[in-house]
């Protein structure tokens, strides 16, 4: 077998091109793609209404979550943040605002001591992570 | 008599004469078949199948699947790329999740991978797509490479290569934010790897060993461990295939050791770490899963359907597609596709877990590593690359009948037609998966200090853009975690004693924090992050104070500096490089033709990796892990001299050698709300059966009965791993419902093979355990329900007012 031709070489560098440009297409289509559009952030006034809102529910969320796993204490921790997190996703929607900006208002107003409801109970700490053995 | 793929070239090219149809088709497929040939048209052909499966993938790239699987993968990734880019450090400590973690030692982050410099690149949520694409593509064209090294045509091997390559399981990981289940995609890579490496070729032991190491760097539970038994498979029956060549033989034995040694090797710089943490927290895992032949049936040919919480049900979550059975068929019966035919049905074996009547999944957790392994029908997806080799093959017999006969020809057509069809079902399949994601507006970032949030790991993905960790914390595994972290701090570095005196943070980074302090006097500084023993500082001693970071200080003014610099890394690091090294050595020194090495030179290649690694366990030092204390809830000492006051003596005794001794409750009248303990006090004898778990059901008047069920002994000590012979408290709290007033309740207790078969421990003398009244069979009550169990104390809850 002789050595290739540069008309050869050129159709093999051809070949190649096609792989190639097929993996470009890819990287420049995820590169432009749109992303979901995402809500501008709101005032600190409206962040402290939310997290009035929040800390309001977090005993019945607390209650519900309890009775769900009564003697585990992570799986009733772990339910009442998903609850939370399904609460903050609606008044999201409700509001029509980020649910990024219902999590920093609960983050701010628990480290910052805002005012809250006379009866809210807010758990700053968690109980370390057990997953269950058993799904 | 099984045709060579040089024949198969000369023949597609020349078919006999005949019917012209036939000789038309054959011909036709000829042009596909010297297409498969070439690798930059076969490499085209499969990018442009890759780019079209991806493509609803890569149309969403840049917005956040808010699947909830998705977030902490997704904040792993960020979290890396965040060290990186916004502080200039390795991605070691993870601050954002948990009070902070080892990054590398968390089994499911992903970015000791090559995919990582996309990351890096475009940022996750552009790069999962992109790596989504490469995955696909490098599997097909894996897939392709495996089915021929059994000798399969091109023909066959390309165009049964996308059975595996986009099997559900390749659909469903994006879906759910599994990136790292793409992983998977390099198994045949590996298997691949070794065949060759076991055949005497050098290049085989870097493509295994590469291919596996790059597996555990991508992380995830599944695919590395899999791959190692598919590869075992391998060979073992390599090994079997050679047995009556004693120099053959001895050579594929030594090089399938060699490709072992140095995967692990290689792959050390994540497995140091990762073991390490498995050792502070180990990974308990009960239940019997199991796949019935329906659900079998359903996952490798049906469709997939998320449902309304965004999960998806089996149907279609390993589809191989139902077009493939003509090649399938044809394979069955070549001679050499009988080693894939066992793997093949040794996965579906395996896949069906406990549901087997004799189940090879329970068999296999009992090998050490594997006993985490909680899915089994996982094993479906080495199936899907034992199936697409069998194809392959089954096309290959259809090209040699093609030579000769036209109903041959009619039958390669068929064939290969079908797995052209094939490619709807599969495409379609991710497609379907693709839509059920439900895509929201990327994070928002916001520039500010970092400090520790509660947050909530449902929606994890927020919190690293907002410089937040969030302490809500969720893995597969009990992520040591201490419970004294706090999202409601003013600083987040603070001496234990408020008086002591001043903490500022000057600087605050993933692996390093400045502090400028001033103590009255010697005391402790608390750091609101989890202890690691890979956290160091130039002052004082680090210390674990309940899991949390903590520093003793002398008094005075300093400039504290803690950094984590953990010996995992540092050795895993150097084990890695010293086998990357080693597999430079072994190809550089022979071309493809070299001979394979020696017993001495595959000696010294497989040993150079354990030089770092004696010297780092030597020469750097780290405080031990500690054991878990062995206290009960309510801070008591678990193992007992005697039983505690007020205990009821039951001596119930049970089968496999443990005695309920005795049992008391905290109180007889607990209010709503409030906490009641139940103790269990128990007693084992020497070789007590393994892997039990305690059940605890509290059964009301009228309602529903709650559970605390649990696998540990006051959930710090396995029962196979206490004292014998002494009381061992076993203490569960249990919170009691807001609206339980009224009601009187009986607390039963007892013992099942939690991760065994979940069948009862018997009770084989009752001792002076009250005995449950007989009750009325109810129609549709599980008539286990009662069984082997002991009534261990009453209750009631006073009515106060409705809830």
């Amino acid at each position: 077998m002789g050595l290739a031709g540069p008309n050869e070489r050129r159709r093999a560098a051809a070949a190649w091109a096609l792989p190639a440009l097929i993996v470009a297409v890819a990287v420049g289509r995820a590169g432009t793609a749109t992303p979901v559009a995402g809500s501008r952030p709101v005032d600190e006034a409206t962040r402290r209404a939310i997290f009035v809102s929040m800390a309001a529910e977090e005993r019945k969320m607390r209650r519900d979550a309890a009775k769900d796993f009564p003697a585990d204490p992570w799986s009733q921790d772990d339910a009442f943040h998903n609850l939370e997190y399904k609460r903050a996703k609606s008044m999201a929607g409700e509001r029509g605002i980020s649910i990024a900006d219902v999590l920093r208002a609960e983050d701010e107003g628990m480290r910052g001591h805002w005012p809250r409801p006379a009866n809210a109970w807010l758990n700053p700490s968690v109980p370390p992570c057990r997953p269950r053995p058993i799904h | 008599m099984p045709a060579s793929p040089d024949s198969l070239k000369k023949d597609d090219a020349k078919p006999a004469p005949r019917a012209s149809f036939a000789v038309t088709l054959v011909q036709a497929i000829a042009i596909l078949a010297r297409s498969a040939a070439r690798t930059p048209l076969r490499l085209g052909g499969f990018a442009a199948l890759a780019l079209v499966t991806t493509w609803p993938l890569l149309s969403t790239a840049g917005s956040l699947n808010g699947y909830r699987d998705s977030h902490p993968l997704v904040q792993y990734e960020e979290s890396a790329r965040r060290s990186i880019v916004e502080f200039g450090q390795l991605p070691m400590w993870d601050p954002y999740y948990c009070g902070g973690m080892d990054g590398l030692g968390t089994p499911q982050s992903r970015y000791v991978s090559p995919t990582f410099l996309l990351t890096l690149l475009f940022g996750d949520l552009r790069a999962e797509p992109i790596v989504a694409f490469l995955m696909i593509f490098l599997g097909l064209e894996g897939a392709y490479r495996y089915a021929r090294s059994y000798k399969a045509s091109a023909l066959g091997a390309a165009f049964a290569a996308p059975l595996f390559a986009l099997s559900g399981l390749f659909a469903v990981a994006p879906a759910l934010g599994w990136y790292n289940f793409f992983g998977f995609e390099l198994l045949p890579w590996a298997a691949f790897g070794l065949r060759r490496a076991m055949a005497g070729r050098r290049w085989g032991i870097v493509i295994a060993a590469g291919a596996l190491a790059w597996m555990v760097g991508f992380g995830g539970t599944y695919p590395a461990p899999l791959a190692g038994l598919f590869c075992a498979f391998e060979a073992i029956a390599g090994l079997i295939e050679r047995r009556r060549d004693r120099s053959a033989l001895l050579v594929a034995l030594r090089m399938a050791a060699l490709t072992g040694a140095l995967a692990l090797g290689l792959a050390a710089i994540r497995l140091w770490p990762v073991a390490q943490t498995l050792q502070m927290a180990q990974r308990i895992i009960g239940g019997t899963p199991g796949l019935g032949p329906t659900s079998i049936v359903r996952a490798l040919l049906g469709r997939i359907h998320p449902d309304d919480r965004g999960d998806f049900p089996v149907a279609g979550t390993f589809l191989v597609g139902g077009f493939a059975a003509v090649a399938v068929a044809a394979g069955i019966v070549v001679p050499r596709a009988r080693q894939l035919v066992v793997v093949g049905a040794l996965t579906l074996w395996l896949a069906a877990g406990y549901a087997a009547n004799v189940s090879l999944f329970a068999a296999m957790k009992e090998l050490p590593f594997y006993s985490t392994l909680r899915y089994p029908e996982r094993f479906l997806t080495l199936f899907a690359l034992a199936a697409s080799a069998v194809a392959a093959l089954g096309v290959t017999r259809l090209q040699v009948f093609a030579r000769t006969r036209t109903l041959g020809a009619y039958g390669l057509t068929l064939g290969v037609g079908f797995l052209l069809a094939n490619l709807g079902p599969l495409v379609g399949n991710h497609y379907a998966a693709a839509r059920g994601r439900p895509m929201t507006a990327p994070p928002p970032s916001l520039a500010q200090e970092f400090h520790q949030a509660r947050g909530t790991r449902w929606a994890l993905a927020y919190y690293g853009p907002m410089g937040r960790g969030c302490l809500s914390c969720y893995d597969a595994y009990p992520v040591p975690q201490s419970p004294l972290l706090r999202g409601d701090l003013e600083a987040e570095e603070y001496f234990a004693d408020p008086t002591n005196g001043t903490v500022r943070r000057v600087s605050w980074s993933p692996n390093r924090i400045e502090l400028d302090v001033d103590a009255a006097r010697p005391g402790r500084l608390l750091v609101n992050s989890n202890w690691h023993p890979g956290w160091r500082s130039n002052v004082g001693d680090v210390v674990n104070d309940k899991g949390l970071l903590a520093i003793d200080l002398p008094a005075g003014k300093q400039a504290v500096t803690l950094r984590f610099a953990p010996r995992s890394t540092l050795g895993g690091a150097l084990v890695s490089v010293a086998a990357l090294l080693a597999l430079i050595a072994l190809v550089a020194r022979g071309r493809s033709k070299a001979p394979p090495p020696g017993a001495r030179e595959a000696l010294a290649c497989a040993t150079l990796p354990v030089i770092p690694f004696a010297l780092v366990l030597g020469l750097v030092h780290e405080p031990p892990i500690p054991r878990a204390e062995l206290k009960t809830p309510l801070d008591d000492d678990i193992v007992a001299a005697a039983l505690p006051p007020g205990a009821t003596t039951l001596n119930a005794r049970f089968e496999g050698g443990i005695t309920l001794v005795a049992a008391r409750l905290s109180t007889p009248r607990p209010a709503p709300e409030s906490t009641l303990t139940v103790e269990l006090d128990w007693k084992i004898d020497p070789g007590v059966d393994p892997k039990l778990g305690i059940f605890v059901h509290l059964v009301p008047s009228a309602g529903e009965d709650l559970r605390a069920d649990h696998v540990m002994l006051s959930d710090v000590l396995e029962i196979e791993r206490a004292p014998t012979g002494v009381i061992l408290r076993d203490q569960a709290q249990v919170t009691i419902p807001y609206d339980a007033g009224g009601k009187s309740w009986t607390v039963y207790a007892g013992l099942w093979r939690v991760r065994g078969n979940g069948k009862r421990i018997a009770v084989i003398d009752q001792g002076s355990a009250p005995v449950e009244p007989p009750k009325k069979p109810e129609p549709n009550a599980k008539p286990s329900n009662t069984e082997n169990r002991v009534q261990v104390g009453t209750f009631s809850v006073p009515f106060t007012g409705p809830p």
